[in-house]
């Protein structure tokens, strides 16, 4: 019976990967969907170095150290941006524009592994803009304008990046959960929701500078923010340096992600289903 | 029996300008009918202009970049606005079905473009206006102005610079299915990057000729570069004359642009029966 329940789960999150995979990729043609996966993150990124580059040359200091912290932090940002932008747009994309958020509510698999798929998609997508965006950003930089990241192969911490990865992953799609239940009784919320979430985390997580120069108690905001973790497991193990401790924050802020948004999913979904908003259509 | 239907140019003219009234007027009412994305404009970009804010504070910049960032984050909500309220507002009319309602108006579609632009422009001062004195607030600036009139003049210009490229893309995104919105997100992070945002482009060394050509296409670059330098470092006209320059040949060439791509976009929508297709 348990097996039979498990074996839907996962059925109900692959058939969620399988059709986020289908419509963030299939609008376009291959090559241009390519250059919209690789374009808008290389710029972002590159945008992050130009404030390092201008900033420094205008102060006449250039610390590698924190070009690598400003860099890695903007490169793997793109993870907690594209997920939790992804599937708080989702609720309105399912219900609204085309429909189908009642289907997939009926059918004998619960949404929330569906939602999960869809996150998962949302991942693999980020991991190939990461990848580009590293690759390409470090050359650019390095080549033009003399920035090296001290990243040494072989005192990466593989095992710990490896790891992070996916509890990284568990806990944006556990945020996106969130936004994704309280877009579902909310209506037109989706975009600014999606956007506070995403600029809360680039200022409190210390993406681009240490959420130490905030001031107090603003800068504590940052250790509750499992972005914060992550970025720090990140740094940490490409630099080869102890990630444990930063990983044990990780794990925990990814359990105590998942627990609140299963619990907060569950209540909302009653709810949901109590007013009606499940397949309540606003048009705008 | 026949009834003679001619229509003067006069009130051709009348009829246009109360579509122009009539389409800016829903865009002023947004304002006060969802206040929550009035607010949330104005505070989301706050959150991401105080994290560049504290990234110069970390490498030691100098005070005006500060200011630098400010302004031109309070510039970024015209852009975001050309953007999605301009360029794929078009798109959303034919999601939501009131495209065909505007095709079988006698209006010209060049009103509704205006009236969307005037509306959106006035709107959008309101929020960039907001996001500058609550930057000032929060954060130690100082600003120079001593040519407030060369400052009127290069505000003016770049909204119409700006907004006219937006009617050229609204026509463009005509044309457009489900990929309007990729393509609208697309052009946010790459025009950040190039129009200078966050640090001077057009006066700084870091970028070659070759660059700072290609990023004077963007009405955005020649309006910040010359916004800082006469609001922060006390410039006058005769240090923005290129810039005028600038924004008025953008001026020049952006608005018939929109008016003849306006004109074929629409022809080849009808041709290719897009006007009224839907969640392709």
């Amino acid at each position: 019976m348990l097996d039979v329940h498990a074996s839907s789960v996962v059925r109900a999150v692959v058939q969620g990967i399988w059709l986020g995979w289908k419509v963030e990729s299939n609008w376009t043609n291959p090559f241009v969907f390519l250059t919209y996966l690789i374009a808008k993150p290389i710029a972002s990124v590159i945008l992050v170095g130009l404030v390092f580059v201008i900033g420094s040359s205008a102060s006449g200091m250039s610390r590698d150290d924190l070009f690598f912290y400003t860099f890695t932090g903007a490169v793997f940002f793109i993870y907690p941006a594209t997920i939790t932008i992804s599937l708080a747009y989702l609720v309105h994309e399912d219900r609204a524009k085309y429909e189908v958020l009642k289907h997939i509510y009926i059918t004998p698999s619960s949404l929330k592994p569906y939602i999960v798929g869809r996150g998962v998609a949302s991942a693999i997508n980020a991991s190939v803009s990461v990848v580009v965006s590293m690759l390409i950003g470090s050359i650019v930089f390095s080549n033009y304008f003399a920035l090296h990241l001290p990243i040494d192969a072989s005192k990466i911490d593989y095992p710990a990046l490896i790891a992070s990865i996916p509890l990284g992953v568990a806990a944006f799609i556990s945020l996106g959960v969130i936004l994704y239940a309280i877009n579902l009784v909310t209506f037109k919320l989706q975009y600014s929701l999606s956007e506070y979430t995403t600029g809360i985390l680039f200022l409190f997580s210390g993406v681009v500078f240490p959420p130490s120069m905030l001031p107090y108690p603003v800068s504590l905001i940052g250790g509750v923010l499992p972005t914060t973790h992550f970025l720090n497991v990140v740094r940490a193990s490409l630099m080869g340096y102890n990630a444990y401790e930063s990983m044990a924050y990780l794990l925990l802020s990814t359990i105590l992600m998942i627990a609140v948004a299963l619990i907060f999913m569950n209540r909302v979904e009653s709810i949901a289903r109590f007013k009606g908003t499940i397949d309540r259509k606003a048009e705008y | 029996m026949s009834t003679n239907h001619h229509i003067s140019k006069y009130d051709d003219l009348i009829l246009n300008l109360k579509v122009v009234y009539a389409r800016a007027y829903v865009r002023l009412k947004g304002l006060l009918r969802e206040p929550h994305w009035s607010i949330a404009e104005v505070i989301i970009p706050l959150l991401s202009l105080s994290a560049y804010v504290y990234m110069y504070t970390m490498l030691d910049a100098p005070a005006e970049y500060t200011a630098f960032v400010v302004v031109g984050g309070a510039m970024l909500a015209f852009w975001s606005n050309v953007l999605w309220g301009m360029s794929a507002q078009l798109y959303w009319e034919k999601e939501t079905g009131m495209l065909q309602h505007y095709m079988l108006s006698p209006a010209s579609r060049m009103a509704v473009l205006l009236g969307m632009a005037v509306g959106g422009a006035l709107n959008t001062t309101l929020r960039s206006i907001s996001i500058l004195l609550v930057g000032t607030l929060l954060f130690p600036i100082e600003y120079n102005l001593v040519d407030a009139n060369a400052l009127l003049i290069v505000f003016l210009l770049t909204i119409i610079a700006l907004y006219g490229m937006g009617m050229l893309f609204a026509s463009l995104f005509l044309l457009y299915g489900r990929e309007a919105t990729h393509i609208a997100d697309l052009l946010q992070e790459p025009i950040y990057l190039f129009s200078g945002i966050y640090y001077p482009v057009l006066s700084s060394q870091v970028f070659s000729y070759a660059v700072k050509l290609v990023a004077s296409i963007i009405p955005l670059t020649f309006g910040i570069d010359a916004i800082r330098l006469l609001l922060i470092m006390g410039k006058g006209i005769g240090d923005v004359t290129l810039h005028i320059v600038g924004l008025s040949l953008l001026v020049a060439i952006l608005l018939p642009l929109a008016y003849i791509a306006l004109r074929r976009m629409e022809e080849t929508s009808k041709r290719h029966g897009r006007l009224t297709l839907r969640w392709q």
